[in-house]
């Protein structure tokens, strides 16, 4: 069910879509808003998003195969040679993932709590090199595709965290050879977030609207 | 805040030229048409070689680096060019990009395009699926079954523009190609990478329409149902006819030399001390016959007359000389004359006939001497003069030279 929230900033009102929302970035201020135990906090201004081409958009419902969803929230992430969307989408029964797009480079992923995979240790590991991550209680092959650092620079719509602009961590990126991908975040404090999910066709998106 | 507007035209690196971007930041190289050096589009456009050996101008193709066209409802930008070759036969491939899907392939093999992408689909092959894979052998990928059209390994001769990897003159690609029409998955290794890819035929006046090239769309080849394509007009006539001449030629070669109906040998010293007479029977009139003599002379000669005789009747009498020398010393070795001859005849009718054979003849220092000698008399029956065997070949020349001449004119038609 959705909430109406206020922007501290410009008072405009903000359509909360999930309960489980941190942050808000007003369409119309570009103001941060962070949302803790019921409480709002301007954080100050976001950088607008540049209007690049995008297969998604924010609001507006699109379909992978039979799966509904429509993008609520993005985040811009620069990796130095150019820059990636991870755009949260929320289905029709409520459940959220992310799709991440990178010019055509699509993935759909969810956060993965497994604690088998948390244990595993990747700083030391390189590009083209291989481990096993459990993905669907199955232990599958992963080979590093890609490693770097980014920071995130941009971000719009609602967000299931507080978003830090220039916060900057490591990643990697991952493949099985079924297409299967992982995405792990390595951040400054030690601690990692790991998102599993599944390669998709660009051609497989269709847009609803 | 405004993010900066990407970089859309960059300074070469190794000579200074300008160079107008069309792709995203995913290119990997970019190839500088002034100086043909391949730029590294991720480590700051740096210099990764230079084809010295490349100073070839870009082919006057249709489709041209920076044009754009929709397909499959999807905006495309030609961003780069690359040009394969396999056993003579050339490949061109089109880079596209996409700021919305990403990067695509439109290839132009003879007068057909095949849309294509990268996909990390794979194919169920358990092991490495170049070594399973042969011709003619199915394999399921994307939820269809492909047939294997293709094998083979191609090599990169032309680059330009920009590309996703680093593609070089000279990289070599093993790959296999499987049809299930109008849409082909090719799977390719190169430098120990497997890399899958999903196609389709898209037909050429819709490319030509998409990317508003106004010229007549040249006109394109079929795909069949089991995935094979079918010949053009202008090469596939001449190609069927030049097999079944081929195929004649060498039928005819075996089955109408004629069937052997007779064959002995002789010491030549019984032809010299008598006649010899020898029947042969022919099951059918007017039948032409080949009477084929064969010694083993060295350093002799021999002077042999037949007649070909029925009852009373005397059909044939021929004389046919065979003579054979030879000498020499070490590598400087000569030799003239032959040691057999032919003669040709034609019998009026059926039955049982008569051959009778004398000879005589002499000798050199280094023979063993004419009359040690051996004589193989051998007739043939329904036999076919040579002369239709030349017939045949220069028909079948004829067709050769249609083919290389369509090959030559399709050749200065890509480069050009």
């Amino acid at each position: 069910m959705s909430e109406t929230i206020n922007c501290p900033s410009c008072a405009a009102e903000l359509d909360k879509k999930i309960n489980s929302t941190k942050h808000l970035i007003c369409e119309y201020c570009f103001s941060s808003i962070f949302l803790e135990d019921g409480g709002v906090t301007n954080l100050g201004k976001m950088a607008e998003l540049i209007d690049e081409p995008s297969i998604l958009k924010l609001g507006l419902d699109f379909e992978y195969r039979d799966w509904n969803f429509v993008p609520i929230g993005r985040v811009r992430y620069d990796y130095g040679r150019g820059w990636w969307d991870e755009w949260f989408v929320m289905d029709t029964t409520g459940e959220t993932k992310w799709v991440s797009v990178d010019e055509g480079h699509i993935a759909i992923e969810e956060k993965d709590t497994n604690p088998e995979n948390a244990s595993l240790y990747f700083d030391s590991i390189s590009v083209g090199e291989s481990t096993n991550l459990i993905i669907d209680d199955e232990s599958l092959s992963f080979t590093v595709t890609e490693k770097k650092h980014c920071k995130c620079i941009a971000a719009e719509g609602e967000l299931p965290f507080q978003i830090i602009p220039d916060e900057e961590f490591d990643y990697v990126d991952l493949l099985s050879k079924n297409g299967k991908s992982a995405t792990v975040e390595m951040f400054n404090d030690g601690t990692k977030d790991i998102f599993l999910g599944t390669w998709v066709d660009p051609f497989d998106i269709k847009a609803c609207y | 805040m405004k993010m900066a507007k990407k970089v859309k035209a960059i300074v070469c690196t190794q000579c200074g030229s300008s160079l107008d971007l069309f792709g995203g930041h995913n290119v990997d190289t970019i190839v500088c048409p002034a100086c043909n050096t391949c730029l590294d589009g991720k480590d700051e456009y740096k210099a990764v070689a230079q084809f010295m050996t490349l100073m070839k101008k870009m082919p006057n193709l249709p489709l041209k680096i920076g044009m754009k066209g929709t397909l499959k409802e999807v905006e495309w930008t030609v961003i780069g060019y690359i040009r394969y070759r396999e056993d003579g036969e050339k490949y061109y491939d089109f880079q596209l990009f996409s700021p919305t899907h990403g990067y695509a392939w439109l290839t132009r093999n003879e007068y057909n395009y095949i849309f294509s992408r990268d996909v990390k689909d794979m194919p169920d092959i358990i092991g490495n699926p170049l070594d399973k894979l042969y011709t003619g052998v199915k394999f399921t990928a994307r939820d269809m079954q492909f047939n294997v059209i293709e094998k083979g390994y191609e090599e990169i001769d032309f680059v330009a523009g920009e590309l996703t990897w680093q593609g070089k003159v000279g990289d070599g690609t093993g790959y296999v190609t499987g049809a299930k029409p109008p849409y082909l998955y090719t799977i390719s290794e190169e430098r120990n990478e497997m890399s899958f890819s999903f196609g389709e035929y898209i037909d050429t006046e819709l490319v030509y329409k998409a990317f508003g090239i106004n010229e007549a769309a040249p006109k394109a080849q079929t795909v069949q149902k089991g995935g094979s394509k079918s010949s053009s007009l202008m090469l596939g006539i001449p190609i069927i006819l030049a097999f079944v001449v081929a195929i004649i030629l060498i039928v005819a070669s075996f089955v109408l030399s004629g069937k052997k109906i007779f064959s002995e040998s002789y010491k030549c010293k019984e032809l010299v001390e008598g006649k010899i007479t020898k029947k042969f029977k022919v099951n059918g009139d007017n039948k032409l016959l080949l009477l084929d003599l064969k010694t083993n002379f060295s350093d002799a000669w021999g002077f042999f007359t037949l007649k070909i005789v029925k009852g009373e009747t005397e059909y044939f009498t021929f004389n046919k000389e065979i003579a054979y020398y030879s000498g020499g010393y070490g590598e400087d070795r000569w030799s003239e004359g032959s040691r057999s001859e032919d003669v040709y005849i034609r019998l009026p009718e059926k039955g049982e006939y008569q051959i009778v054979i004398e000879g005589e003849g002499g000798y050199g220092i280094s023979s063993k001497g004419f009359r040690n000698e051996n004589l193989t008399v051998s007739i043939y029956n329904n036999v076919i003069l040579s002369r239709y065997f030349i017939i045949a070949a220069i028909l079948l020349g004829f067709i050769l030279f249609i083919l290389f001449f369509s090959y030559i004119k399709d050749n200065i038609e890509f480069d050009n």
